[in-house]
């Protein structure tokens, strides 16, 4: 086959590496809040809490957002096997993404706010968000052509850029007097907007997972099967309607409270499947353990299952009055954009930016080390998360309770707990990533070994046979 | 409603609650207003002043007036006590 121009890839790997620098940006900005949360008054002079918090959720939120897009391009690309409808649309979009992401920050280092949860920067900055968005979609839906007959994903996808574009819009609606004026109803919809917008993301996502799978096993079953479609219209059906368990507590109708808990309970189905398939996992698992992105979508398994439970406790509106406005929602949020999101984003990264490249062994043990630190760190963080919730809930529900700050300084244990473990998920993550992007910058970003690729079905096998024989020769200590 | 967006553009939610969303390093402020010993004087005193974490911030006096009025009416909306709420057999809530 003819070798495809290489722009398009250059461009696509650069989200992928862009999103890395953010997440690790992120997690720096993270450890920072953590020891604000340890030692009060830590550089208040200079970068104080309202300041770091939206440097570490922006930074890492954009992190997820990139590499999503890029895994989608990338893929959509070597599915397809002809470049990108558009290159110069795929510049563009890169450049408004990363100019505004430059712009965010900065204006959170000078104070400058507007915005809200999540999006603090000052509401002019969504509209090039919004623009690079739109690019994405266009790109997508020109370089997909068609829709009929095609697998799982790809719809996956689809879904998933669109959706973003109208309920990103759609979490803007407080600019607006009628929503502005009325805190219940403008809280509803936004947190209604934020439910949806990470079942966005996480469509993006799962369906680069699937595709990765299907690219690692060799079997295409899956993206046209009725159970891989199922599954998918119940991921849509929750995307829409699995938003309420945040706002049960508010003054909203009683219906609202019993939608969301019914919706919410479908997602037993999700896990029910899971816990039934799960020898066939590990089986599995035990198949592909040398292949470096398999080991991340095997983690990524797990912490799906963890945060299902929880995922689906919460949801319970007598559970939620417990979980709600604790920490024990911020493990559930930590567990799933670093379980599962960061997890399956590694996997991606490692299959696209990682092609082509021989690891030393050196930097195999290396990745593998970081590995097990992030992934038990990560096991930490979530538990010490859900110990301060449970602390803070029974201080919430106590007739007596003593005042906010002694509760707080009650939970100085868990903050060392979580902070710590946070150091060692950034040291994990820096572990991870340093050899990838090493041996990416050496490659030239990649681009000489990529001219002569096209479909990118590169051998798996070859992949596996190498990987195998790196592994099971004795170590050389260097 | 300039009230809110004061709010917002000082990201006081970054470390506080309205009805258990926002932030967890100072308490929920959604009642903050009709609080028992508590009320406008106490908000105005906290904001001008900070704590050790809280940064003491400079609002005019028209923009305190609006950010006061802001939490008046988040307090007059509801109640954020998750006491208040009595839990059924079926896992449902109702207060
Ligand atoms: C950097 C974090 C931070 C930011 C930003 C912040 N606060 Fe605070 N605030 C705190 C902390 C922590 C306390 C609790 C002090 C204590 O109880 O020891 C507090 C206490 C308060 C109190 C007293 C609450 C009570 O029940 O006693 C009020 C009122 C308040 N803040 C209002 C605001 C407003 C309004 C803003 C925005 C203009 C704001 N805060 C921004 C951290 C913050």
């Amino acid at each position: 086959m003819e070798p495809l121009p290489i722009n398009n890839v250059r461009l696509t790997k650069l989200f992928l590496l862009a999103g890395l620098i953010l997440l690790l940006t992120g997690m720096l900005f993270g450890i920072i809040g953590g020891l604000q949360y340890i030692m009060p008054g830590f550089l208040k002079m200079y970068l104080s809490f309202e300041k770091v918090r939206p440097l570490h959720v922006s930074s890492v939120v954009f992190w997820i957002l990139l590499a999503a897009m890029g895994g989608v391009l990338h893929y959509t690309r070597e599915y397809t096997g002809q470049n990108l409808f558009s290159t110069r649309l795929l510049r563009v979009q890169l450049t408004l993404f990363l100019g505004t992401i430059l712009l965010i920050l900065i204006s959170y280092i000078i104070g400058s706010f507007g915005g809200r949860e999540y999006w603090e920067f000052p509401p002019l900055l969504a509209i090039p968000i919004l623009l690079g968005w739109g690019l994405f979609v266009i790109n997508y839906i020109k370089s997909i052509k068609s829709l009929k007959k095609q697998p799982v994903y790809v719809w996956m996808w689809l879904t998933g850029a669109i959706g973003f574009l109208f309920i990103f819009s759609e979490s803007y609606l407080w600019v607006l007097p009628y929503f502005q004026k009325d805190v219940v109803r403008d809280m509803t919809v936004q947190w209604k907007s934020y439910g949806s917008l990470v079942g966005c993301w996480n469509m993006l996502i799962y369906g680069s997972g699937i595709y990765l799978m299907e690219k690692i096993s060799n079997d295409k079953a899956y993206g046209h099967s009725k159970i891989g479609f199922a599954l998918y219209f119940l991921g849509l059906f929750n995307l829409f309607f699995n938003w309420s368990h945040h706002i049960y507590t508010l003054p909203v109708s009683g219906d609202i409270r019993h939608i969301g808990y019914l919706v919410s309970m479908t997602e037993l189905l999700i896990l029910g499947r899971i816990i039934y398939k799960w020898k066939e996992t590990v089986t599995q698992a035990q198949k592909f353990d040398h292949l470096i992105p398999y080991r991340f979508l095997w983690a990524a398994d797990v912490w799906i299952l963890l945060n299902l439970f929880l995922a689906i406790a919460m949801s319970v509106p007598a559970i939620n009055i417990y979980t709600h406005g604790t920490h024990i929602t911020v493990a559930h949020v930590m567990g799933t954009t670093i379980g599962i999101n960061t997890m399956l984003l590694m996997a991606i990264c490692f299959d696209i930016l990682g092609e082509n490249i021989q690891f030393k062994k050196r930097s195999q043990r290396q990745i593998a080390n970081g590995y097990l630190i992030v992934n038990g760190s990560l096991f930490v963080f979530f538990m010490a998360l859900v110990g301060a919730g449970i602390q803070r809930s029974r201080w919430q529900m106590n007739q007596d309770a003593g005042p906010f700050g002694e509760m707080m300084v009650s939970l100085a244990p868990y903050f060392i707990a979580f902070t710590l473990a946070g150091l060692f998920i950034f040291v994990g993550f820096s572990m991870i990533t340093y050899p990838l992007l090493k041996s990416f910058m050496h490659s030239n970003y990649g681009s000489d070994n990529n001219a002569n690729q096209n479909t990118g079905s590169i051998t798996v096998n070859e992949a596996n046979k190498l990987l195998k024989s790196a592994l099971t020769e004795p170590v050389k200590v260097e | 409603m300039q009230g809110k967006m004061i709010w917002q553009k000082k990201n006081c939610g970054a470390c506080h609650q309205i009805y258990g969303l926002g932030g967890f390093l100072g308490p929920d402020l959604t009642n903050i207003y009709s609080a028992v010993g508590k009320g406008p004087m106490y908000i105005k005193a906290f904001v001008t002043a900070g704590t050790p974490v809280m940064p003491s911030f400079h609002l005019q006096e028209q923009e305190m007036t609006e950010l006061l009025q802001y939490l008046r009416h988040v307090d007059a909306s509801g109640k954020s006590d998750p006491k208040q709420f009595r839990v059924n057999y079926d896992g449902t809530i109702a207060n």
